[in-house]
């Protein structure tokens, strides 16, 4: 391993997201809203997965 | 929830191909959307406190719930509904599961919605599935209460009673709820509440 080698692993692993970082990122753009969720659900007659929790999904619930 | 099972690519890539996914805020009024996490965290170490967690464990429990609680705490705070098409509940499950656990359950959801439809008695095979299910794991809180008795101070063996308990009673409060829409269950919080 050379000098650049090192200095891209050290960039990779700086470039990483910490776990606060993921925690208190933003709701994930997978997930839609509920009544959202329920219409696409339907209308591609795939299952339904709703996750009730105390917060917003951004927080670390 | 947020910061282990669904930041694992294989779970996201799991409910991609599987499921339409969604979430909901049940205490909006506690959690409002404004609020800082900073302000949910400081709520949330309280909880924990409540739950016996060390002061100098909380923050890290906080940060990855999932895999530092013991399984199936915090049933009041992720209660998770697998659903058919048309918004009917199939399977629930309450509290923090480690990612493996949590698509054991997803998997399970799909067996029983194979079940869903497919003849007039869909609904009994799915409580018997269920049943069967559950009739497990109270062996398995049996057995490992029997190691209790034997080794008392083994906490693992505490954990373990507890999650099988869990276990048995999602499967318990999914024959109470089967086939129900999941939106007041989603909100029994928020009415306890006002």
């Amino acid at each position: 391993m050379n000098r650049r080698d090192t200095l891209r692993l050290g960039v990779a692993a700086l470039a990483l997201p910490t776990m606060d970082a993921i925690a208190h990122a933003r709701t994930p753009e997978w997930i839609l809203p509920v009544d959202s969720a329920r219409a696409v659900a339907k209308r591609e007659r795939k299952p339904l997965l709703i996750v009730s929790l105390n917060g917003n999904l951004d927080g670390n619930c | 929830m947020r910061a282990v099972t669904f930041a694992q690519t294989e779970v996201v890539d799991y409910l991609h191909r599987n499921f339409i996914s969604t979430w909901y805020n049940q205490q909006p009024r506690v959690y409002p959307p404004t609020s800082p996490a900073a302000v949910n965290d400081h709520i949330a170490c309280g909880c924990l406190a409540s739950h016996g967690i060390a002061k100098g464990a909380r923050q890290e429990a906080l940060r990855r719930p999932d895999l530092n609680l013991p399984p199936g705490t915090g049933a009041g705070n992720v209660k998770i509904f697998f659903c058919t098409a048309d918004a009917a509940i199939v399977n629930y499950l309450q509290g923090h599961w480690t990612p493996k656990e949590f698509v054991q359950h997803a998997d399970f959801a799909l067996a029983l919605l194979k079940l869903h439809g497919s003849s007039p008695s869909d609904r009994e095979a799915m409580t018997k599935l269920h049943r069967e299910c559950k009739q497990v794991h109270v062996e398995a809180s049996r057995k490992a209460q029997q190691e209790l008795q034997a080794s008392p101070a083994q906490r693992k063996l505490v954990e373990e009673v507890n999650a099988q308990n869990i276990r048995a009673q999602c499967h318990d409060l999914s024959i109470q709820r089967l086939l129900q829409d999941p939106q007041s269950h989603m909100r029994e919080d928020l009415r306890i509440l006002r």
